[in-house]
């Protein structure tokens, strides 16, 4: 039987969490912004959505959802999943394309 | 800071409640990386279809962006909501932790009036689910996203009702928390669908 | 039976049935739900293998008229999709219910309620698909079901519409079954147990549930966008309207190829329990084992389009695909040669289970050279769709899966029931199998050379004097098979009247499962044993005394006896939800679908709210849990 106690109970104050809420919002606005102005070309825009996405997916992963101080085997599972995820949605994405 | 330490000392707990807190969390991690696997398989059909629009609405005629921006920032704010809801829990505000759940099931059905407002007025607009393959991609993908968000608040507000009469135990602690998992989950997957659906193909379809 | 020391919650407050076949429908102990899954995978298996049996008197001489073209569509599809999905991976899921606990020395499954949702969900699932011969037509697309015959355009019947709701059930069942074990093993595996002492089943089983984990997503999303389709009215694999039907070939073979590493891994893991415990010796090269086993694993998942490369993809993908297919064989190779390695030098003991085993080398080495044929893509360009391929899958499928089930079924059975087969009867089982399959599949890999395309209910002499003939051998063939599984049969009914009593170790084998009473008492184990070794229960048996060691669990009490889950009724009503709601899909019922759905929304509220705290039993004899205080 496991020993391990829980881990994934976080430790923090409410100061804190809106500091990781902050970064988000500011990147959904700036990405909202960037799209609808049309400042950038379409290249560029895509670049920097995708990185900004990348960013706000390891917000939400690491910081609310304590990957970061999770057991190994909560990011092997995810983290295989994330990869499995892009594999498959890259490779229909190239298999596919009219 | 955190006073009463809810947890889990090993004196008050058995054994086998102290295993089946860490199968659960540990478990659900698991069902969130076969969940990308399964929006992994409907983002890839509707990146390999939604340019099949069939000169009917595509995304850059019909896309309303500050609605989405608007329910994002639903979303978003219903994630940080859930986490103060577990961090009354873990200090042991009962009142306070259920208030804060109320909120983020709250934000959640918010989030989903917006989004059925939203199909209306596409469907309205001559999007159907068998207008063409963008549609039926759109709407799937979208949809269950949606639906995702419905169960959700399902959960959250069935935890409400029943299991946390008890109070704060060690059970109940482990079942918030992956509640809580769940909605950030799905938070994390509206990020790649306003991303990739609707940013990038605002721009990007017509 | 032991005593129940002390009833918590709510099994204080309603009775659940405690034996007979009632409680098998609350069980929520993963040995009962092993018993369920086994004897429905044998049903289910007499099913397909009558499909296969009409099918085969159909193809006996050209021209024949005794199946119409109709029904044999139906027949090829429902005993591909029947054997696959309701008899030989319900059997292995079965094993690893029976088995896998015990050899980590657990007590149970990480999600017992769960497990039991998984079992009535495949049952359920089976029984609905298999409902649609009697209730408008079996599906008849093949088992791979491919767009756009699929559509409802062009298959308006309800046939297909089967195939997606029953798959679906199953599918989700399945599902639930891969997190369950990865979650038993990673986090319930007992005191000592590193990831390098595990039994190699439990390896199998480990990557099987990680690749169930990946591959289910994608069939569940194919088997929804084929429901939208025929029922919505989308256009996911409606060319006309922006539909693409590869869309379906890929998605189902991002499924359906790891699907098949999933029906063979486990056979393997089997193989590498039997060789060693019969020749007396350790595994060979057991690091080099576990590691072949997570490449598999893992370049399954990368070959999915050596389905399709008569699709027209092109040379790049052809030939990438072509490379990691032939690339898989290798890790492959590797065991085979280690199994061999385990048996030099070793008293070897041909027991029914070792018979099967070494018999499986053979079969599987000439059904993975035909792969490796069938990888290189010009190659398949000739072999694609005949016999030929007809001939490769079966002899891995029955040398690999078959006979794995076989080995494990007859290695296992005294665990099981506590009772010996016998080893006779179990023989002429095996030669039977062996030399019927072997006479029904070899002369396919001719017929396939010769030009006899696959799925065809009939065929024309102008192919050539000798594609009759060898049609007429492979027919043949299968009164041999028939025999053989008699003899099964027999064996069965044979063991439960007249078996001896096995005891806890017949085999002198090597891992935990034999350390414990046959059958294996409600608790598992007595006491949680401390490992202190591969092949644990041998190490104590060589070096220690015979006997396990109990670990030391912090907080335990030894006085309250063993913690036990409590029955349950929601499995088993969630899954009726389930069937009733694609009942109401297929004759298109809305107030049938809203209930069925209803049901199943308040058995999952039902999960989420329960809070039952078990009961406690103590042991027969040794005394329960080893605390510190």
């Amino acid at each position: 039987m496991s020993h391990n106690p829980p881990e994934y109970i976080p430790r923090g104050a409410a100061r804190r969490y809106l500091l990781y809420f902050t970064p988000m919002v500011i990147l959904t606005l700036i990405a909202f912004a960037l799209t609808m102005t049309g400042v950038l070309s379409i290249m560029e825009l895509v670049i920097a959505l995708l990185v900004m996405a990348a960013i706000q997916f390891y917000l939400q992963v690491y910081l609310f959802m304590h990957l970061n101080i999770g057991r190994r085997a909560y990011l092997m599972a995810f983290g295989a999943g994330v990869l499995a995820a892009l594999a498959i949605a890259l490779a229909l994405f190239f298999l596919l394309k009219v | 800071m955190s006073t009463k330490e809810v947890e889990l000392t090993h004196d008050e707990q058995t054994p086998e409640e102290r295993q089946a807190q860490s199968n659960r969390v540990l478990g659900f991690w698991i069902f969130l990386g076969g969940e990308c696997a399964f929006f992994a398989a409907l983002f890839g059909t509707y990146i390999s279809l939604a340019s099949n629009t069939l000169g009917g609405p595509s995304p850059s005629t019909l896309f309303d962006l500050p609605l989405t921006g608007v329910m994002t920032l639903l979303l978003l704010t219903s994630s940080l909501t859930m986490v103060y809801a577990f961090m009354q829990m873990e200090r042991g505000n009962f009142a306070s932790m259920k208030l804060w759940i109320w909120v983020t099931a709250l934000l959640g059905l918010f989030f989903l009036e917006f989004q059925a407002y939203e199909f209306t007025n596409y469907w309205n607009s001559g999007l159907h689910f068998s207008t063409s393959a963008f549609g039926s991609a759109f709407y799937t993908l979208v949809g269950f996203h949606g639906l995702h968000v419905a169960f959700g608040v399902f959960w959250l507000l069935s935890l409400l009702t029943f299991s946390l009469k008890d109070g704060i135990t060690p059970a109940n602690t482990s079942k918030v928390w992956i509640a809580g998992l769940y909605w950030h989950f799905v938070d994390v997957v509206w990020v790649v669908i306003f991303t990739v659906v609707y940013l990038i193909g605002k721009v990007s379809i017509h | 039976m032991a005593a129940i020391a002390e009833p918590l919650g709510r099994a204080r407050s309603r009775t659940y049935p405690q034996s007979g076949l009632l409680s098998y429908l609350t069980t929520v102990d993963h040995k009962k739900i092993g018993h369920v899954y086994i004897a429905a995978s044998l049903f289910f298996f007499g099913v397909g293998g009558t499909e296969a049996f009409l099918m085969r008197l159909q193809l006996i001489r050209p021209g024949n008229t005794f199946i119409s073209a109709a029904t044999f569509n139906q027949l090829f599809t429902m005993h591909g999709t029947t054997m696959i999905f309701l008899a030989v991976m319900p059997f292995f899921i079965g094993f690893i219910n029976s088995v896998v606990p015990l050899q980590i020395g657990a007590r149970d499954v990480a999600f017992p309620r769960m497990n039991a949702l998984s079992l009535w969900l495949f049952i359920l699932g089976g029984l609905f698909l298999n409902s649609s011969w009697f209730l408008g037509g079996a599906p008849n697309a093949g088992w791979f079901n491919y767009a756009p015959i699929s559509a409802t355009a062009y298959n308006p019947g309800p046939g297909i519409d089967f195939y997606d709701l029953g798959l679906q059930l199953a599918g989700l069942g399945t599902l639930m079954t891969g997190v369950n074990f990865i979650a038993t093993i990673v986090n319930m595996r007992a005191p000592g147990m590193s990831f390098m002492r595990m039994p190699l089943f439990t390896w199998t089983t480990l990557v099987t549930s990680v690749l169930i984990l990946f591959a289910f997503p994608p069939l569940t999303v194919n088997l929804f966008l084929l429901m939208f389709d025929r029922l919505l009215g989308a256009n996911f694999f409606n060319v006309t309207h922006g539909g693409n039907v590869l869309l379906w070939q890929n998605l189902f073979w991002i499924f359906g190829h790891p699907e098949v590493y999933i029906l063979v891994l486990p056979a393997f893991g089997i193989f590498s329990e039997v060789f060693p415990t019969f020749s007396g010796k350790s595994l060979f090269g057991y690091d080099t084992m576990v590691w072949s086993i997570v490449a598999i694993g893992f370049l399954s998942f990368m070959v999915w389009t050596h389905h399709m490369f008569a699709v027209g993809m092109g040379p790049w993908v052809n030939s990438v695909f072509a490379i990691t297919s032939m690339l898989i064989a290798v890790p492959t190779g590797v065991k085979i040669f280690n199994w061999i390695f385990t048996m030099w030098g070793g008293r070897v003991r041909f027991t029914t289970a070792q018979l099967f085993a070494v018999g499986f080398i053979p079969i599987f080495v000439i059904g993975g050279m035909t792969g490796v044929m069938l990888a290189a893509a010009p190659a398949d360009l000739q072999f694609n769709n005949s016999y030929f391929v007809v001939a490769h899958m079966h002899y891995v499928m029955i040398g690999g899966s078959l006979f794995g089930i076989l080995a494990g079924l007859h290695y296992w059975w005294p665990k099981i029931t506590g009772k010996l087969m016998n080893e006779t009867l179990g023989r002429w089982h095996f030669w039977l199998v062996f030399i019927g399959m072997n006479v029904v599949f070899m002369p396919m890999h001719f017929l396939g050379l010769l030009g006899m395309p696959r799925r065809v209910f009939t065929y024309s002499a102008s192919l050539g004097p000798a594609v009759p003939i060898l049609n007429q051998i492979s027919t043949f063939g299968v009164v041999i098979l028939i025999a053989g599984f008699l003899f099964l049969l027999w064996n069965i009914i044979w063991s439960f009247r007249r078996g001896e009593v096995a005891g806890p170790d017949p085999w002198d084998a090597r891992t935990l499962e034999w350390s414990i009473p046959s059958p294996v008492p409600e608790y598992n184990f007595a006491a949680i044993p401390l490992v202190r070794g591969r092949d644990a229960w041998w190490v104590e048996k060589t070096e220690g005394n015979g006997e396990l060691v109990a670990a030391k669990i912090p907080g335990a009490h030894n006085e309250r006896g063993i913690h036990m889950p409590s029955p349950s009724w929601l499995p088993f009503v969630m899954a009726l939800g389930l069937f009733v709601a694609a009942y109401g899909a297929i004759f298109g019922a809305l107030p049938v679908i809203i209930v069925g759905l209803g049901t199943a929304v308040f058995c999952i509220y039902g999960f989420i709210v329960d809070n039952d705290k078990g009961y406690h039993v103590m042991p027969h004899g040794a005394v329960g849990e080893v605390g510190d205080k």
